[in-house]
């Protein structure tokens, strides 16, 4: 018997599970809130974030974090240019 | 709905509440789906991409909803639609800011790539690492770990009752327990 490709089992599992969802009725999508202790009613309810409510913003919306890295490494490297001999300073150089 | 402000850009979900295409509860619904469906995609491709990216599909009228399917299904299909088009893209090595990105072109016109599903190693091993995620959902209820199975294995509701010799009654009530938990991990904020 040929095993199932995982990419095949997934996309038929994830399927399978968005049928139930769609056929999900509203009493149990408020139990489920109700069990993660969110009031759907509230105004700016969690459960609503991403949806009706923009997603928090995340570090990668505001920077360009490869950029950042690679100006941060570029920094060290240059930091430590400044030490004697282009070597890195460590903590026992100070008690020397 | 909260109040916008003329500075605001209005998401197509505030315009399908807007014009009564879905209720409130129908978003958490689309929600909890596109987290599902966001599983396994590309890092720059999040769930709420793929929710907002659907209902603009249908907004536009680029997808146009048959009369006789309810709309959470429909913008369902059209999330699960969407999945395939950005692991195509992903396969391709487009990235999101990419222009060909924006091309729009794929996910009416299948035909044009055939892909084997085996052939990528990549994409096999986050499928396999998404399926454990989704079995350690229900580690601890045995009956929705053997729905699971079936469904990997592409089995319909009554093999998958018959495989394992479950009732109707068993096998609704472990569907009823995997829907209220695929639910509450929809409604949370993190990535799964």
């Amino acid at each position: 018997m040929i095993p199932t490709p995982p990419e095949v089992a997934l996309d038929r599992v994830l399927a399978g599970l968005e049928k139930e969802l769609v056929e999900s009725t509203d009493a149990e999508i408020e139990q489920a809130a109700r069990d993660l202790g969110m009031n759907l009613k509230m105004k700016g309810s969690a459960a609503f974030i991403g949806v009706i409510y923009p997603m928090p913003k995340r570090i990668e919306d505001i920077f360009d974090i490869e950029t950042m890295r690679a100006a941060y490494v570029e920094f060290v490297r240059k930091q430590q240019s400044f030490l004697p001999n282009g070597r890195k300073k460590d903590r026992n150089d100070d008690e020397k | 709905m909260p109040p916008l402000s003329t500075h605001q850009v209005i998401a197509p979900t505030n315009t399908a509440l807007a014009l009564k295409l879905v209720t409130n509860m129908d978003l958490l619904r689309l929600k909890s789906i596109a987290r599902l469906h966001a599983r396994g995609l590309p890092s720059d491709v999040s769930w709420d991409d793929l929710l907002q990216e659907a209902l603009t599909r249908v907004l536009t009228g680029k997808r146009v909803k048959p009369d006789d399917v309810p709309m959470v299904a429909f913008l369902g299909g059209v999330m699960r639609s969407l999945r395939a088009d950005h692991i195509r893209r992903s396969r391709r090595g487009v990235k999101r800011d990419d222009p060909l990105w924006l091309g729009d072109e794929p996910d009416e016109r299948p035909e044009l790539e055939v892909l084997d599903p085996g052939a990528d190693p990549e994409r096999a091993l986050i499928a396999t690492d998404e399926l454990d995620k989704i079995r350690q959902l229900f580690a601890d209820d045995p009956m929705a770990l053997q729905i699971i199975e079936g469904l990997a294995e592409g089995l319909t509701a009554e093999q998958i009752r018959a495989h394992h010799g479950l009732s109707r009654i068993d096998y609704d009530s472990a569907r009823k327990r995997m829907r209220r938990c695929l639910i509450r991990e929809g409604l949370t904020c993190g990535k799964v």
